[in-house]
C-alpha cells in the first residue's frame, strides 16, 4: 500500500512537474500560429525525454551516483568540461526565464509591476531550497502544478471543433502567412521545450537524493512513462486552448497574460485563479529545480559535496552556486529584457545543447562497469541512437532557423 | 577546391544583395501588411481582455496588465514600420496608409487602458465596438501582402 501511494504520488508530482514556463510559452505561442499541426513535435519530444529519463533513473538507481559525477570520471575532465558548459549555461537560461515567469504571474495576480516581484521571487526561491525538505518541495510545488489541468478543462469548455483540431494534428505544416522556415524554427523550440537538460539532471539527482536503489526502479519508470506523458497532454491542451481561442482571431501569444486566458474566456474568475495558481506553481517549481539543478551539475562536476541529504554547512560551495545563479537571475531580469523573449530564446538555445547532455547518458547507460546487468538493450539504444540523431539535427539547425526567420518573426 | 569555395561565397553574397535589392515599393507593401497582421494581434487581445471584464470572467488587475501589454506590443509595431524610409511616391502612399492604421490602432487601445484604469465600464464598452472595426480595417491591410 505504501509503496503504492509512493507510485501514485510520484506519477501527480511528474505530470504537474512536467509544465515550465517553456512549456506554457512554447505550446501556447505554436497553437496561436499553427494550431494543433505541430502536436507531432510534443509527442516526439515527450518520447525522447521519456527515454533519456529512464536511462538516467536507471544509472542513478544501479549506481547510486549521479549522471555529472559519472560523466566527468568515464569522459575525461575535458570532455566532461565540454557538456558541463553547455548544459549548465542553458540551465542557467531556464531558471532566468522560471525567476521571470513567476514575477510575471505575480503581476498578473496582484497588478504590480514584475520588476518589483522578481527580487522577492529570487529569494523566495532560495528560501524555500535552503529551508525545505527535497521531498516536500518536489510534491508540494508538482500536486499545485496538477492546477494546470485547467486547460484541458478550459479546452472542452470552449466548444472546439474536434474534428478540425485532429485534422490540424494530422496535417502536420505551416498555414496562412507562415512558412516552412517557421515552422521548422517553432518545431525546434518545441522539441527543446519538452526535452529541456535540466529535467534529466533534476531527475536523476533527485534519485540519488531520495537514495534510489534497484528496487526503485518501478518508481523511477512509473514516474517517467505514465507521469511525463500525462504532463504532455497538459502541453497539447495548452496548444489546443490557443489554437481555438487565438489562431481563428489572428492573435499571436507574445505574453504570459495572453496564455492563461482561454482559462478565463472559458471559466471565468474561477478558471482564472486556478490557472494563475498554476502557473505560479509551475513556474516556481521549476525554478527551485533549476535552482538546484545549476548547483548540481557544478558541483558534481568537480567533486564537491552537494544536495539538500546533507545540512548547507556540509555542502556550502554547492548552496553558493545557487545563490549565485539566483543573483545573476536578478541582474538579467533587472535590465529590463523581456521574460517571455528570455524564454523563447531559452528553448531553442536548450536544443542546441540538447546532444551534449544526452550523448553522455547514452554512453554510460551501455557502460557495464557502472550498468552491470541494467545496461541498454539493443532495441532501446536504436531508438536512443534515432533520438541522438534529431537532436544533433535540431542543434545544428537552431541558428541558421533563428537568423533566416529572424526568431520566428 | 579553392575556386570552388570562391564560387560558393560569390553565389551567398549575390543571393544576399538580390535579396536586398527587391521592389521598394513592395517591400513597403510587405513589411505593412506584416505590421498590419501584427497588430491584429495587439487589438484582438485587448478586445477580448475587456470584453472578459465586460462578461464578469476577469479581474481588474489582470484585464489591465494585459491591455497594458497589448498597448506597448501595438506601439512597438508602430514604431517599427514609422522608421522605415519610403523610397518612391507610391512607397510614401503605402507608408502613410499603414501608418495611419497602426498609429489608430493603438490610439484605440491606450484609449481602452485609460477607460480600464478609470474603471469607466461604458467607455469601456464603447471601445470594445470600435477596436473591432479596427481590426477587422488592419485584416484587410494586412491581407494585402505576403
Amino acid at each position: 500500500m505504501k509503496r503504492l501511494f509512493a507510485v501514485t504520488l510520484g506519477i501527480l508530482t511528474a505530470i504537474g512537474g512536467f509544465v515550465d514556463i517553456g512549456d506554457l510559452v512554447t505550446n501556447a505561442l505554436v497553437g496561436a500560429r499553427f494550431g494543433m499541426r505541430m502536436a507531432w513535435v510534443v509527442v516526439l519530444g515527450v518520447i525522447g525525454i521519456c527515454l533519456y529519463a529512464e536511462m538516467s533513473g536507471r544509472v542513478v538507481a544501479v549506481s547510486g551516483r549521479p549522471v555529472f559525477d559519472l560523466i566527468r570520471e568515464r569522459l575525461g575532465r575535458r570532455t566532461g568540461l565540454f557538456a558541463l558548459i553547455a548544459s549548465f549555461l542553458v540551465t542557467l537560461l531556464t531558471l532566468i526565464a522560471e525567476v521571470g515567469g513567476v514575477a510575471l504571474a505575480l503581476e498578473l495576480a496582484s497588478g504590480v509591476n514584475y520588476l518589483l516581484w522578481m527580487p522577492l521571487a529570487a529569494f523566495a526561491v532560495w528560501l524555500v531550497i535552503w529551508r525545505v525538505k527535497f521531498s516536500r518541495l518536489e510534491q508540494v510545488f508538482g500536486l499545485l502544478g496538477l492546477l494546470l489541468v485547467v486547460f484541458a478543462v478550459a479546452l472542452w469548455k470552449l466548444g472546439p471543433d474536434w474534428d478540425s483540431l485532429m485534422q490540424q494534428a494530422t496535417n502536420p505544416g505551416p498555414t496562412g502567412h507562415e512558412t516552412w522556415a517557421t515552422y521548422a524554427y517553432y518545431g525546434i523550440a518545441l522539441f527543446g521545450a519538452a526535452m529541456t537538460p535540466y529535467e534529466v539532471f533534476f531527475f536523476s539527482s533527485g534519485g540519488v537524493e531520495e537514495k534510489w536503489e534497484r528496487q526503485d526502479l518501478i518508481t523511477a519508470r512509473s514516474n517517467v512513462f505514465v507521469g511525463f506523458p500525462l504532463g504532455g497532454l497538459l502541453s497539447l491542451a495548452i496548444a489546443g486552448c490557443a489554437a481555438v481561442l487565438y489562431l481563428p482571431a489572428g492573435i499571436q501569444v507574445e505574453t504570459l497574460g495572453q496564455v492563461i486566458l482561454p482559462a478565463a474566456v472559458a471559466l471565468g474568475k474561477l478558471g482564472l485563479a486556478i490557472v494563475l495558481l498554476g502557473v505560479f506553481a509551475a513556474t516556481f517549481g521549476a525554478a527551485l529545480e533549476t535552482s538546484l539543478s545549476c548547483g548540481y551539475t557544478i558541483a558534481q562536476y568537480f567533486g564537491w559535496q552537494w544536495g539538500k541529504f546533507v545540512r548547507p554547512r556540509q555542502a556550502s560551495r554547492f548552496h553558493v552556486v545557487i545563490i549565485i545563479c539566483l543573483i545573476l537571475s536578478i541582474l538579467v531580469l533587472m535590465t529590463a529584457v523581456d521574460p517571455v523573449k528570455v524564454t523563447e530564446y531559452s528553448v531553442v538555445f536548450a536544443a542546441m545543447a540538447l546532444p551534449l547532455t544526452y550523448l553522455p547518458i547514452l554512453i554510460i547507460a551501455n557502460d557495464p562497469d557502472y550498468m552491470d546487468d541494467q545496461k541498454n538493450g539493443r532495441v532501446l539504444n536504436f531508438f536512443a541512437l534515432v533520438y541522438l540523431g534529431l537532436l544533433l539535427l535540431a542543434s545544428i539547425a537552431a541558428i541558421p532557423l533563428m537568423i533566416l526567420t529572424r526568431a520566428g518573426r | 577546391m579553392r575556386r570552388r569555395f570562391a564560387a560558393f561565397w560569390v553565389t551567398i553574397g549575390l543571393v544576399l544583395s538580390l535579396a536586398g535589392c527587391g521592389d521598394p515599393d513592395q517591400q513597403m507593401r510587405s513589411e505593412g501588411a506584416r505590421a498590419a497582421r501584427e497588430a491584429v494581434s495587439g487589438v484582438r487581445t485587448a478586445q477580448l481582455v475587456a470584453q472578459s471584464l465586460l462578461d464578469g470572467k476577469v479581474w481588474d488587475q489582470p484585464a489591465t496588465v494585459m491591455v497594458t501589454d497589448a498597448e506597448e506590443a501595438l506601439g512597438q509595431v508602430a514604431t517599427t514600420f514609422d522608421a522605415r524610409q519610403p523610397e518612391s511616391a507610391e512607397s510614401r502612399e503605402t507608408y502613410d496608409q499603414y501608418s495611419e492604421a497602426l498609429s489608430s490602432a493603438a490610439d484605440g487601445v491606450t484609449e481602452l487602458r485609460i477607460a480600464l484604469r478609470n474603471g469607466d465600464l461604458d467607455a469601456v464598452r464603447q471601445q470594445v465596438g470600435q477596436l473591432d472595426k479596427t481590426a477587422e480595417q488592419l485584416e484587410q491591410l494586412g491581407e494585402r501582402a505576403q
